[in-house]
């Protein structure tokens, strides 16, 4: 969509772009190249600190923690994209079927929505993997699930209020067909909101993927995940704290990174593009 | 033209409100009829109704002969190709993510690269504005822009709903004129709705003057001018600023 | 001189949309500011108020009864709003609070610079609300802004605006959006409510029907620029400058 943007690059946008940045490009170099074998076992060399060789160690096996968390990186946008890609392939015809509806329809269908805003996606995810068999894909899944609801909401409020301007009236006055003006004029002008959605979502799903993958119905082992990471640190927290300190900061910078980025967008893509 | 018979328009929510009470009037065909009203007076209700948008509660509402009132929108379609509606806000009546081009070609349904030209030139417009967005358009170019999607399908009515209340005054006259010059080259009929007693005046050869929901008087713009029958006209009239009198005034006190 | 502005400029970035404005305003005096959409009298009259949105920078001064108004520190700023200058907007509905009883919101704007007690300060707010001729104000007063309709709004507005009787009152389009038939009774009040007090009184407008009954003199401002002034009568039957003519060729509907 041709969108003439507005508004000053903020420096929100900016340092979320370059966290977003990094952890994508740490999960492109994984594809490449990686220090070493993320999942070699090397009972050698267990539980190093920092060293040239590894350089934020290994963990209890030996593995090397940079390479897991390269490697890791792509699971995280994995489980991302699949899950924010299925939320807003579902959840935006969907807010914008109850924005434009009658109004006791979109009630019904907001009210279905937040049914499922109040199911955790934590058990959707056990539940599935304990009918398939957990993995990332029953992780995604779930987590896709469950940001559903957030996109309906935004879908629908952009399109009550696409629906309220003049310009709708005058498609409607010149005989334009629902269908058009959802095409034409609606899905335009709410596609910031998606956009900004998507991000914000993203955080949330890196997060959900993290926890459960410490939880165990995430990604199965020996794949590495970092939430799985953290799982693994926990027996040997107090001895080697670095363990959890790094997966930890990963997810930090992912959650952080598309937070901001969301935010720094939001502030771009205002929709009131007039300024007199 | 256009006919209305004791058009009752009653709201619901949100709340109890009587817009219209027992409406009648009557267009005829190359008229330029005025809808001077106030506030609450009932006339974005009336034009909402002129244009099939919204259902009478009772009454009815003709289209060249045809029954409008009791039909449902799909069948509509013989009076959307012939009344169009020009908006007052020139910034919220034309989509900001469409391209000129679309948002006047929009209530042909498809592209039509030569009559958006041919549009364009009628409104005083460069052929360039095309390609261009709204937002790059003044208050006064946009409400050409408006204008020129309105005459796209051909229309035989045109309903003009405050369409100079929001631009500047150095603007106004031009779009006026604009309109009464359109009027006059496509032979079309006015339908001209404001809450401003000079700018009906200017345009309108007829004028209908709305209050609280009803028609209170109706004639000649000049007869209703200058000689006003019902009190609330002559109220309006003694209470809207005239600048003539005013420069009267102080010159002659001098 | 109750107010003085002299060179007064504000910019966006290096974009100036107020350039050098000066002009004073008398005891009593009542000034009009005319101009279109974009002409800058409204964000003079922000500049003057202190209340200029972030990003603009105003430079240059405004004296307020001899003290400073540009560049003063906020705490200084809104000790004198609503006491010595105020100011009363367009829009009634977004200047006052849904949430709080109209009677309340004249009442705490006398009560922030007079002190008293509360029960004093709503007194004297039935007392601003008669005086602005609404009905029955001691029932009014216990009202909230959506019950009123936009003319009441103005006159509440007004009220709240003229509280504490102060020294300047900017009126920033204050009976455009209304009615006709109520215009004329709002621009009255704001006649007599300044009279009595001898407040000095800058008009902004676009209309000049309105700036010529209201105004005794008249700065017109084109392109954040004064480019025009002197007495009503002086510039609105002989104007100088193009632009003014412009204005008054535009504003007569009547002519060709």
């Amino acid at each position: 969509m041709s969108t003439p943007l507005k508004g000053r690059t903020s420096p929100t946008l900016v340092v979320g772009a370059v966290l977003v940045g990094l952890v994508v490009a740490a999960a492109l170099l994984s594809f490449a190249w990686t220090p070493h074998d993320p999942l070699k076992v090397e009972s050698t060399a267990r539980l190093l600190g920092p060293t040239g060789d590894y350089w934020f160690g290994t963990d209890k096996f030996g593995r090397d923690v940079f390479s897991q968390i390269l490697v890791g990186a792509r699971t995280t946008l994995y489980v991302g994209v699949i899950a924010v890609g299925v939320a807003a392939v579902v959840g935006t015809p969907l807010g914008m079927l109850a924005g434009m509806s009658k109004r006791w329809l979109g009630e019904f269908v907001m009210r279905v929505n937040d049914l499922v805003l109040a199911f955790p996606a934590l058990l959707l995810a056990i539940m599935l993997g304990a009918v398939y068999g957990a993995s990332t894909v029953t992780a995604m899944i779930a987590i896709g699930i469950a940001t559903i609801p957030s996109f309906a909401r935004v879908a629908r409020s952009g399109t009550l209020q696409v629906m309220s301007t003049e310009y709708v009236l005058a498609a409607r006055s010149a005989g334009r067909s629902r269908l058009w003006i959802a095409r034409r004029h609606v899905l335009p002008n709410i596609g910031g909101l998606v956009i900004v959605q998507c991000s914000v979502s993203f955080a949330i799903a890196v997060l959900a993927e993290a926890a459960l993958s410490f939880l165990g119905f995430g990604t199965r082992p020996p794949t590495p995940s970092w939430g799985r990471m953290l799982q693994e640190s926990q027996e040997l927290l107090t001895v080697h704290p670095r363990l959890a300190i790094v997966p930890g900061l990963a997810i930090a910078v992912a959650v952080l990174g598309f937070n901001l980025l969301g935010d720094g967008l939001r502030d771009r893509l205002d929709p009131r593009l007039e300024r007199r | 033209m256009i006919e209305l018979r004791n058009v009752h328009r009653r709201y619901r929510r949100p709340r109890e409100v009587h817009a219209l009470r027992g409406v009648s009037f009557a267009v005829a065909a190359g008229q330029r009829f005025g809808i001077v009203g106030e506030s609450g007076s009932g006339k974005s209700t009336l034009v909402r109704l002129l244009a099939g948008l919204d259902r009478p509660t009772s009454g009815e509402i003709s289209f060249d002969g045809k029954r409008i009132d009791a039909l449902p929108e799909r069948k509509l379609g013989f009076l959307r190709d012939s009344l169009q509606v020009v908006f007052q806000d020139p910034m919220g009546s034309l989509d900001p993510r469409m391209r000129v081009r679309d948002i006047i070609s929009e209530p042909l349904g498809r592209r039509d690269p030569e009559r958006v030209a041919e549009l364009l030139t009628a409104v005083g417009l460069p052929a360039d504005a095309a390609g261009r967005y709204p937002h790059q358009f003044s208050g006064g170019q946009r409400q050409r822009i408006s204008i020129a999607r309105a005459l796209a399908p051909r229309p035989r009515v045109l309903i003009a709903d405050e369409p100079v209340s929001a631009l500047d005054v150095t603007v106004r006259k031009q779009i006026l004129d604009l309109l009464a010059e359109l009027t006059d080259a496509f032979e079309l009929t006015l339908v001209f709705v404001s809450h401003d007693l000079a700018v009906v005046r200017r345009v309108c050869d007829t004028v209908a003057v709305m209050r609280a929901g009803e028609l209170v008087e109706l004639g000649e713009v000049d007869q209703v001018y200058d000689a006003p029958q019902h009190p609330y006209t002559r109220d309006l009239i003694a209470a809207a600023p005239n600048l003539r009198a005013e420069l009267a005034r102080l010159q002659g006190g001098r | 001189m109750t107010l003085e502005v002299c060179e007064l400029s504000v910019h966006a970035g290096t974009h100036p949309l107020v350039r050098g404005v000066s002009f004073g305003v008398g005891r009593g005096e009542r000034v009009g500011l005319i101009g279109e959409s974009g002409s800058g009298k409204s964000l003079t009259a922000s500049a003057v108020m202190g209340l200029l949105p972030e990003g603009l920078a105003p430079t240059g001064s405004a004296k307020l009864t001899g003290a400073e108004l540009i560049g003063a520190p906020e705490r200084e700023l809104s000790r004198r709003r609503g006491r010595d200058l105020a100011m009363v907007f367009q829009e009634p509905m977004t200047a006052l609070n849904p949430l709080m009883r109209v009677g309340r919101q004249v009442a705490e704007s006398i009560r922030l610079h007079r002190g008293g007690s509360r029960r004093a300060a709503l007194r004297a707010a039935v007392e601003l609300l008669d005086a602005v001729k609404l009905p029955d104000p001691e029932q009014l007063a216990r009202a909230y802004p959506h019950q009123l309709s936009g003319g009441q709004r103005q006159r509440v507005m007004l009220a709240i605006a003229l509280a504490n009787d102060p020294a300047l009152l900017i009126c920033d389009e204050p009976t455009t959006a209304l009615d006709v038939t109520v215009q004329a009774q709002v621009l009255d009040l704001i006649l007599s409510g300044v009279a009595e007090r001898e407040t000095a009184l800058l008009f902004i407008t676009h209309d000049l029907a309105v700036v010529a009954k209201v105004c005794t003199r008249v700065l017109v401002m084109y392109d954040g620029r004064i480019v025009e002034e002197g007495s009503t009568s002086d510039v609105l039957t002989r104007p100088s400058h193009d632009y003014t003519k412009k204005l008054l060729a535009a504003s007569d509907l009547e002519a060709a």
